[in-house]
């Protein structure tokens, strides 16, 4: 009788709100008395049910494989193809080669030879060379003629010999 | 991903996702699959899933992989015989320990009414487990289960017209009768 006047309560508000009224037992509106008195038997007997805990190894267990996935999804920001791998080894090995080269000791000291030589030195330099040049090159010159006068006018007659040196200057054995 | 909203996540909900499973499967070694699958799962998908979606999106992934394990499976599962004992002992209420009397007629109840659940169809056990076990409205198992709201009510009105007429035929004390 109770659960009737609830219910005719319920229907009258729901037509001045247009709004269905909450039912305290269930959401479905059109049960009966005796629909409420089944489904107040059936919540009795599933609320008896024990609660089950999930058991703690199958926690750790999750816990393990989310850490798990976690570090396979950071290795496989680095899992490119092969001939990527092998280009950036070799693009790797490259920069590091002209990087030791770059900061090896001797370029140290090439870089500091050339830092402290002044103009002046290098003129000098330049002077000394020329010099030696040109020396050099005297040398040469009267080597070439002593040369020819001893492999060539030595092994000619006597007469020719004396007739030649009289006439060309570079048989006279090394003066121009 | 927040590691730690994940871990209270996990915390909050896998004692809900474990006993669903439980009372689907009727055996703690599926359901622990089911549970580790599931939150994985959930890992996976974390910044993905809405988080107001969450607790839905969950039951869904528990309810779909319990349906397909429950398929799988179901010839030897028919009635709830596999429970194991010690995983009763260590959920009884201390308080009735010292009443084994009335724990082990307890006891009986449940299996009864398990055994009769385990004749409805397997969706509609489940929606009768989400509704008078979990609590979950009925909008909440049409989100849970992809069903409309009006199907929702539709079988658990039938699941519930079965389960009493099994429960006054078989076990009369559960009825009510």
């Amino acid at each position: 009788m109770e659960m009737r006047r609830n219910k005719s309560i319920g229907h009258f508000l729901s037509k001045v709100f247009n709004k269905k009224a909450p039912n305290p037992l269930t959401e479905v509106q059109d049960m009966d008395d005796f629909d409420l008195a089944e489904e107040r038997i059936l919540r009795n007997n599933f609320s008896a049910l024990p609660k089950h805990k999930c058991p703690k190894n199958v926690t750790h267990e999750i816990l393990r494989m989310t850490v798990k996935q976690e570090k396979q999804s950071i290795r496989s920001l680095f899992d490119f193809p092969i001939q990527w791998k092998i280009s950036t080894g070799f693009a790797g090995a490259a920069a590091i080669a002209v990087l030791v080269l770059l900061m090896s000791p001797k370029h140290k000291v090439e870089q500091s030879l050339q830092t402290t030589v002044s103009e002046a030195e290098v003129q000098q330099a330049k002077d000394q060379l020329k010099w030696s040049l040109a020396y050099t090159s005297q040398l040469l010159n009267k080597s070439e003629k002593k040369a020819i006068s001893e492999a060539v006018i030595n092994e000619l007659p006597k007469t020719l010999r004396n007739a030649l040196t009289k006439t060309v200057p570079i048989f006279k054995g090394g003066e121009s | 991903m927040n590691k730690r909203d994940y871990q209270n996540f996990l915390r909050e909900h896998q004692d809900r996702v474990f006993s669903y499973a439980l009372y689907m499967l009727r055996k703690r070694e599926d359901a622990e699959d089911v549970t580790q699958e599931v939150f994985v799962k959930v890992w996976r998908n974390w910044d993905n899933i809405d988080q107001s979606k969450r607790e839905a999106w969950i039951m869904r992934v528990a309810h779909n992989y319990c349906i397909d394990m429950f398929r799988k499976k179901t010839g030897n599962r028919k009635y709830w015989s596999s429970i194991d004992d010690n995983e009763y002992q260590l959920n009884r209420n201390p308080e009735t320990w010292h009443m084994p009397e009335d724990q082990f007629a307890q006891d009986e109840k449940q299996q009864n009414l398990l055994n009769a659940v385990s004749e409805l169809p397997e969706k509609t056990q489940s929606m009768m487990l989400l509704h008078y076990y979990q609590g979950y409205k009925f909008y909440e198992i049409g989100e849970i289960m992809g069903l409309s709201l009006s199907a929702v009510k539709t079988a658990l009105h039938r699941g519930r017209k079965q389960l009493s007429v099994t429960l006054k035929k078989q076990y009369p004390d559960l009825a009510g009768v």
